[in-house]
């Protein structure tokens, strides 16, 4: 590949998120320091985006333009002769004594400016248009070079959009991008490179070639996760483990049956967060549903149901006590039996598809535990809610994100619709599950199985796809 | 392939080096996780390319390669013995069917078309079959169904043999290079055209050998059909062995062969019969499989050359961050000089005094008007107005050189939501010069800023604000913490403190005990758990109390509530705001958040209906406000109603009241002061279960006693 390689400086005021961009754009976590705090970033830091490893854009963070009123006015200083070209003086201030002294972090960047083929201007939307950011923007003006504004925390209800776009209307500026580097916009990155795109001309392709990355790569994750999620639906909708009809053993194997999906449901937490390339020491600064990489509710808590608005539906209210979502099947014989196993272990129980198996389980004295619905639409949901958390933030987020409740189409269907065909399926082949004690995994049921997780993955794909959408 | 560890390359991966991948991958599939070997990683990172490339690099370094090598082998092997065991098979099989064909015949002519059906009917009908499957392209194992049991043959055997993990993924990763794609389908249909090739060189053998070796006569045979018939399609049979130059009957040689059951067989015309059979063998049998043979060879070679690894699929996914960075550190380019602008260090000026006289001078330095006014309604004031550009900052310099009698002091009022910068900074140093006057700083907007969910930098935000404050030259006692936008009496009185004037505000006077005693008067009149207006009545009762400072308390929990069709969505503005309060230990227990934003909710109400008292079920919003309670509580959620377990339980709507009643006393404090009373009052185990009036009054009086060692500790401070 031989296009030419981009090079962008990111400025903007104190504090306007320049090295959160860099981090959002970059996906890297680690890049600079990051906090609330005015100056964190007093030197000119610089990462390049690679397609298949090939550096095509270099960006630059930089220092804050702090005290743009004082840089203003010394540059107006410095112009005795009304004829001379800004990018002279400009120059001859980053010469001269006070790109060393007063301003020397503005000098910084503005020299970086100057080093690169465009300047990303980085603006915190919460803020009003200032008379120092009029006179940053004066300056940038003077650097001769595109400047693309980028309008920072555009998700907050603070943000002055029509503002900040009239004000850059005025001077000239009219390829803005907006942006949020806490809520990562399932769109708002390309946006932000096509802006660059349409002031730079020589760099379309190079610019052309990352968007196309940037977005096989999202759709690659988008898939990835949802296989990743029907891998765990299914595993836990085969896993059956057939127990003898024992109260009292019951109750041990009961809870270690639990812990298995437990198991297998954290293991596809661990995995998504890997995917995203979240690193296990990012939980505390980076925020999600989920705390230390955990969800907090236990999945057997009725809490976690109700939290997630799932309904425990009638088998449930059979059982008394709604919550310990777990079925023990007793084949449709014997409900008396069936009903004291429930009692005794506070398990839901339902009748199932009758098969000649169960019926020798049952009459071997032996039945049946598999998980019941409302725990496969607790993790469906669940998982789900962390994927799109996932895709949704940027990598600089600093605060918890709080899903606003939607009213998503995808995720109403796993709530309350019919559960997906192939999950039925998948209850009555215990050997697709590949969790411990289940049925043990032949060669056979590969293909099937396989075949099973794309058609689920498929389906939990689609959700995701109409959440996008509203 | 060679089992020996092959050397990494840049060339592009062969087809055994993506096999190898596909057992890496199926093998970390199984265990769940993808192997950490960052020697591994790094090689493939080192040597770059596509992320398949990576992917196939790092896959030879792992340390289990060489025994999926080796398991990929044994398979390999395995498959090949399966194949070259069929085909024997089908060789003899081929061989029986001819014998059997002709050893049927013993007694008068051959049934030429009897033999000609027997040995290449099945056949035939595999080859439609084939052509069909692979023309629509339908499931590839189909295609090559032959060749599919035998491979799963060699699969079953290889298991058998070897068991273990390993062995396992060699498996499942052939299994899964034939089940997709075009390797799969062409690979399986050589090995089924193979097989048929075989099968038909043992006919064909045998058939000569029959022939050379005995006589036959052939004829053919009907019971409905014309002789017309049989002459069209046995010449149309013929067509193509002719051109090739078999023997084959004429039409009278056909006519005359028909054979009746008796009579002589027609031996002159033995030879051609014998021609048209091995012609027939070869050109529909042995020639279209040869031929088929050939292109399928040909094709799985092509389709082996294309085939790449689905890099989407979860297990290759995972490894593109580790493999493939999509960025790359280019270090710091411009460093930081080694004396930072803060560490500059700046002469240490004696402070200057608050003069005796002169009014006081008040600007705004970038902050948006309050939403108490303008200027601040505390005292007398020089307005100097709002500072937010150069032209400002000329202004406010040139009228304080000017003014007379010059100011006592000037205060400054900044922003916490603003990032304090060096141009406030030079400002703030340059009207204290140039005017010989001290400034005194108003940090205002920290509800603002604990808004934007930064209720824990709000310290740090303060702390910069004083690090600028002393740069520059802003002496300390003279910088407080004051949130204009909604003033309480204790907020005036710092701000009176500030300037230096008497306080004249009176301490608010202590209504906690009554609100207690109100909660404990409804409390016994509650026959079960109260419903949402008996709980609000209670509210509306307790915000009776505060009724003089309602106009604080009502900014404080943003109880905007009038007639306006945003009644919900206030009602839960004034929920997330009652959470919000909470100590962060108290927002972990699902009960407390629900008394936090139900006493949100119904405060909002009770402000609604202090002022007019009006029936609060008929309230236009009140139908809403579980929901909006609901959706406060629970933003990820979508309808679960917030209803505690047991119907007698009081605890959710005493703890509401009660942190009502705890948050009207503590108005006018700094938001995190009241936060920490509240955590302090609130200290130890969960909200215990409160079913009667009695265990109210004892869990009240636990709060009360608590809120006193609070608010005392609060004036040791």
């Amino acid at each position: 590949m031989t296009l030419p390689v981009l090079k962008v400086a990111v400025v903007g005021h104190t504090n306007t998120g320049k090295t959160s961009l860099l981090r959002t754009l970059t996906r890297d976590a680690g890049f600079g320091d990051v906090s609330d705090r005015p100056s964190t970033t007093r030197h000119v830091e610089g990462a390049s985006l690679l397609v298949d490893g090939v550096p095509l854009v270099e960006l630059y963070d930089t220092p804050g333009l702090e005290d743009s009123i004082g840089l203003l006015e010394h540059l107006d200083g410095l112009r005795d002769d009304r004829q001379a070209h800004w990018i002279d003086i400009v120059h001859q201030f980053l010469a001269g004594p006070a790109a060393h002294g007063e301003f020397e972090q503005e000098a910084k960047a503005i020299r970086q400016v100057l080093a690169s083929d465009v300047a990303l201007y980085v603006v915190d939307a919460r803020d009003r248009v200032l008379g120092k950011h009029r006179d940053e923007l004066e300056i940038l003006g003077r650097c001769a070079r595109p400047v693309v504004p980028v309008l920072n925390f555009m998700a907050s209800p603070e943000a002055k959009i029509v503002q900040w776009r009239e004000h850059l209307a005025k001077v000239n500026m009219h390829a803005v991008a907006e942006f949020d580097t806490v809520v990562l916009n399932e769109s708002g990155e390309q946006r932000l490179f096509e802006k660059m795109e349409t002031l730079l001309d020589a760099f379309r392709p190079t610019l052309e070639v990352l968007i196309e990355d940037r977005k096989r790569q999202r759709a690659n994750l988008i898939r990835a996760s949802a296989d990743l999620l029907a891998d765990l639906l299914i595993d836990v909708a085969a896993y059956t483990v057939v127990v003898p009809v024992d109260d009292q053993k019951t109750g041990q194997v009961m809870e270690s049956f639990k812990q298995t999906i437990r198991d297998r449901e954290q293991r596809c937490v661990s995995e998504l967060l890997a995917l995203f390339r979240f690193r296990p020491d990012d939980y505390e600064a980076e925020a999600l549903p989920i705390e230390d990489g955990q969800w907090g509710l236990d999945l057997f808590n009725q809490a976690s149901l109700k939290q997630f608005g799932v309904r425990a539906g009638s088998g449930a209210a059979a059982g008394g006590l709604a919550g310990l979502a777990v079925d023990a099947m007793t084949a449709g014989l014997s409900l008396g039996t069936g009903a004291a196993v429930g009692a005794a272990v506070g398990v839901l129980w339902s009748s199932s598809k009758t098969h000649g198996r169960r019926i020798a389980d049952r009459m071997r004295g032996y039945t049946e535990l598999r998980a019941s619905d409302a725990t496969l639409r607790l993790l469906a949901v669940r998982q789900m809610d962390l994927v799109q958390a996932l895709l949704r933030r940027g990598h600089a987020s600093q605060e918890k994100i709080r899903l606003e409740a939607r009213a998503e189409a995808g995720r109403k269907e796993w709530l309350s619709g019919k559960l997906p065909r192939v999950l039925g399926e998948a209850k009555v082949n215990p050997a697709w599950s590949r969790l411990e004690g289940s049925a043990a995994m032949t060669g056979d049921s590969d293909a099937h199985r396989l075949e099973a997780r794309d058609e689920l993955a498929g389906v939990v794909e689609a959700g995701f796809a109409e959440k996008g959408e509203a | 392939m060679t089992i020996k560890n092959e050397p990494l390359t840049t060339t592009p991966p062969t087809l055994a080096q993506r096999l190898l991948a596909e057992a890496v991958r199926l093998n970390e599939d199984g265990r769940g996780a993808a192997m950490d070997e960052p020697r591994a990683d790094a090689a493939a990172r080192a040597v770059g390319g596509d992320l398949e490339q990576r992917i196939v690099i790092r896959a030879q370094a792992l340390s289990i390669a060489p025994a999926l090598r080796t398991a990929l082998h044994q398979l390999r092997g395995a498959s090949s013995v399966v194949v070259i065991f069929g085909l024997i098979l089908a060789l003899i099989a081929g061989a029986t069917a001819s014998q059997v064909v002709f050893g049927s015949q013993l007694n008068g002519p051959v049934n030429f078309f009897w033999v000609l059906g027997s040995l290449l009917g099945v056949h035939t009908f595999a080859l439609l079959l084939w052509l069909a499957m692979i023309s629509t392209r339908s499931s590839d194992m189909a295609t090559g169904l032959l060749g599919g049991m035998v491979l799963g043959v060699g699969r079953r055997i290889s298991r058998w043999l070897h068991k273990g993990p390993i062995h396992l993924a060699a498996v499942q990763a052939s299994a899964s290079l034939l089940a997709h794609g075009a390797i799969g389908r062409w690979t399986l249909s050589a090995i089924s055209h193979a097989l048929w090739l075989a099968f038909l060189i043992g006919c064909m053998v045998l058939v000569l050998l029959i022939l050379s070796t005995k006589q036959y006569t052939f004829a053919w045979e009907t019971t409905i059909l014309s002789d017309q018939t049989y002459v069209a399609l046995t010449r149309g049979l013929a067509a193509i062995p002719e051109i090739l130059g078999f023997a084959v009957p004429d039409p009278q040689q056909i006519m005359d062969s028909h054979w009746t059951g008796s009579g002589e067989p027609p031996v002159a015309s033995r030879e051609a019969w014998a021609g048209l059979l091995v012609g027939c063998l070869v050109v529909y049998g042995l020639l279209p499989r040869g031929l088929l043979l050939l292109i399928s060879l040909a094709a799985q070679r092509r389709a082996k050359k294309q085939f790449r690894l689905n890099t989407s699929l979860p297990g290759y996914a995972r490894l593109e961050s580790r493999l493939m960075p999509v960025s790359q550190s280019l270090g710091v380019v411009d460093p930081e000089a080694s004396h930072g602008p803060g560490s500059r260090v700046e002469a240490i000026e004696r402070p200057l005094a608050i003069r005796e006289s002169g009014p006081t001078a008040i600007l705004g330095l970038e902050i948006e008007p309050p939403a108490s006014g303008w200027p601040p309604a505390a005292m007398e004031w020089l307005d100097l107005g709002f500072v937010d550009n150069r032209s400002d900052r000329h202004r406010v310099l040139e009228r304080l050189g000017s003014v007379i009698p010059p100011p006592r002091l000037i205060v400054v009022v900044c922003s916490l939501a603003a990032t304090p910068d060096r141009g406030g900074k030079a400002f703030i140093h340059a009207i204290q010069q140039a005017s010989g006057t001290p400034v005194a700083m108003v940090l205002t907007d920290g509800q603002r800023l604990r808004e934007r969910g930064h209720g824990d930098q709000v310290e740090q935000r303060v702390a910069d604000w004083r690090r600028l404050a002393a740069d520059a030259q802003v002496v300390h006692d003279r910088i407080v913490e004051v949130d204009l936008n909604h003033l309480t009496d204790a907020s005036r009185g710092k701000l009176a403190r500030l300037m230096g004037t008497a306080t004249t505000v009176a301490a608010s006077v202590r209504r906690i005990e009554e609100s207690f005693d109100l909660i404990i008067e409804h409390a016994q009149r509650w026959s079960g758990q109260p419903g949402l207006a008996e709980q609000a009545e209670l509210q509306r009762a307790i915000a009776g109390l505060y009724r003089n400072q309602s106009r604080s308390w009502q900014d404080f929990l943003r109880t905007g509530f009038d007639q306006n069709p945003q009644q919900i969505r206030q009602i839960k503005t004034s929920a997330e705001r009652m959470m919000t309060l909470l100590p962060g230990r108290l927002r972990k227990s699902p009960k407390w958040l629900a008394a936090g934003a139900m006493a949100g909710a119904l405060g909002c109400v009770a402000a609604a209906t202090l002022v007019a008292p009006v029936a609060i079920a008929s309230l236009p919003a009140w139908a809403g406000l579980g929901a909006a309670v609901s959706a406060a509580l629970q933003p990820t959620r979508s309808n679960a109603p917030a209803t505690p377990e047991s119907s007698g339980d009081l605890s959710e709507a005493i703890s509401s009241a009660a942190l009502f009643a705890l948050v009207l006393e503590l108005q006018g404090r700094d938001e995190a002061a009241i936060t920490g009373i509240i955590d302090k009052v609130t200290e130890g185990d969960d909200l215990p279960v409160i079913d009667t009036a009695d265990a109210a009054r004892v869990w009240l009086d636990t709060l009360r006693h608590r809120l006193d060692q609070a608010l005392a500790a609060e004036g040791a401070i």
